[in-house]
């Protein structure tokens, strides 16, 4: 059994593209645990995990993972020839993932209704991330990355996938690194959380802790001050109410008559990447 | 090693449905061959112009595949390394190169045979060569560009800029002095000395091209 804490581990990882800087970045991705890397779109999400497995070229930084053939990749497009059937795609997987398990990649199919005649061409956005899923699992890899696996999925199908992931994670040595934009796939399924936005780290650790460091806010416009205005992150108003996320420390900067709850992951990022105020 | 023939066995299952883009070009080329050619130019010239298929027509074609299956990413996936990517890919490219110009080779004989021309070994065996040679040239040159960009920005330069070589030399071959001179001057050389000249130059072109390719690859984004 491997002892080390994180099996993913950069430090100092910087990726130019344009105008966009990824990083520096220092991210942990615990070993054991599922870890949701959230983030509007642009904000570096996938620019990190193609970096983590070599498919873009950092700049500067070091980057500790382990072996590629310990690690299942899904992305959120189909990464095999269009006019492959899937046994072939699974032939190739099969001649070069150490531990390939058919038995297992074709109950997997069987559970996602995939055909082993059906070429990948034919198959729906959600099939087609189904399949890639399928092939990364295939030969029980310690560590899943998967970019936007449920993209293209409908609800029962994103459930199926959580549900399937969850199992995966019975595993002892078992790693997830998820990266999505639909963070309600998150909740009660991530243990750790990578919040990115603009190319940098915004919050790196036990979504408990998120939860308990952040609140989310509701009251009437009334309620704002121009003390207490500036402790609100992404401050949204209606025509008499307003809401936002505040840090948990702040709540005392508040009067009784705001409502103040447990936020969801899905209102500190939303709220998060807003502007910190916003005039009507 | 095994690594190289396992990617080589995976460019070759990456063109195997679409195999048909490979061989419709080479039975065009023998069928207007035999049809409209065969009196003018020279049975030999069948070797050539199917070696010239694995500039013409391969590279486009497998890395064509890569651009539309993401094959990329698939190689990183399956934790092939670029290094691995770049020497199967030349190993394909050089298997494919041999399969054409055997295949040409052994046809030509039989072409000679229904047209009732002439027909010896050692020409065609050193037509072959000079094929292989000539064409692996063409290659050596041309995969650093396809690896620098992928197949996209130079797919149509780097099948007319061969095209246009490869034509001006089979007409060269039309001009009535040149073909019956071969076999006399292959009788005039000394053909061992001429083959390691071809492999020496062919490995050293070889080793430069695939050592930029690996250099060009390594920094590509992918």
């Amino acid at each position: 059994m491997n002892t080390t804490e994180h099996v993913v581990e950069t430090v100092g990882l910087v990726k130019r593209r344009g105008d966009f800087t990824l990083g520096p970045l220092d991210l942990r991705v615990p070993r054991g645990f599922v870890t949701g890397m959230v983030g509007a779109n642009g904000s570096g999400k996938t620019t990190t995990l193609r970096t983590l497995l070599g498919l873009v070229r950092a700049d500067a930084g070091r980057i500790a993972m382990p072996p590629i053939g310990e690690v299942g990749v899904v992305f959120d497009q189909p990464f095999v020839l269009p006019y492959w059937r899937v046994r072939d795609a699974a032939a190739a997987y099969a001649a070069s993932r150490p531990g390939w398990d058919q038995d297992w990649f074709d109950r997997l199919c069987r559970r996602f209704r995939l055909g082993a005649n059906e070429r990948v061409n034919k198959l729906s956005r959600g099939q087609g991330n189904k399949l890639m899923t399928a092939l990364a699992m295939g030969n029980h890899p310690d560590l899943l990355i998967l970019d936007e696996p449920t993209s293209g999925l409908d609800p029962a199908a994103r459930a199926d996938l959580v549900d399937l992931l969850r199992e995966h994670m019975r595993r002892q040595e078992a790693s997830l690194l998820f990266s999505t934009h639909i963070t309600s796939d998150l909740e009660h399924f991530a243990d750790y959380l990578v919040f990115v936005d603009g190319g940098q780290v915004v919050y790196s650790g036990a979504v408990d802790e998120l939860i308990e460091e952040f609140a989310y806010i509701q009251g009437a416009l009334t309620d704002l001050t121009a003390e207490n205005k500036p402790l609100i992150r992404g401050l949204r108003r209606g025509q008499h109410n307003f809401d936002g996320i505040i840090r948990t420390a702040d709540t005392a900067g508040f009067g009784p008559g705001v409502q103040i709850e447990t936020p969801t992951i899905e209102r500190v990022v939303v709220h998060h990447v807003r502007p910190r105020d916003e005039e009507p | 090693m095994h690594a190289i023939a396992r990617f080589v066995g995976l460019d070759l299952r990456s063109m195997r449905p679409n195999a048909k883009f490979l061989l419709i070009p080479a039975a065009i080329v023998v069928v207007t061959y035999l049809v409209a050619s065969a009196q003018l130019l020279s049975t030999y010239l069948l070797i050539p112009a199917m070696s010239s298929l694995a500039v013409l027509n391969t590279p486009s074609h497998l890395f064509g595949n890569d651009e539309r299956g993401r094959l990329d990413t698939l190689y990183a996936a399956l934790g092939i390394r670029r290094r691995h990517v770049v020497l199967g890919r030349y190993a394909t490219c050089l298997l494919l190169l041999i399969a054409f110009t055997v295949a040409g080779t052994l046809v030509a004989p039989v072409a000679a045979l229904a047209f009732g021309a002439e027909f010896e070994w050692a020409v065609a065996a050193a037509v072959a060569a000079a094929s292989v040679t000539l064409i692996g040239i063409l290659l050596a040159t041309q995969l650093p560009a396809y690896f620098a960009t992928g197949p996209g920005p130079i797919r149509i330069v780097a099948t007319i800029a061969p095209t246009i070589l490869l034509s001006v030399i089979f007409l060269a071959w039309a001009v009535p002095d040149v073909r019956p001179g071969l076999p006399s001057w292959l009788d005039d050389t000394n053909p061992a000395g001429l083959t390691v000249a071809a492999i020496a130059a062919l490995s050293i072109l070889g080793l430069a091209s695939t050592t930029l390719s690996a250099r060009l690859y390594a920094r590509r984004d992918l």
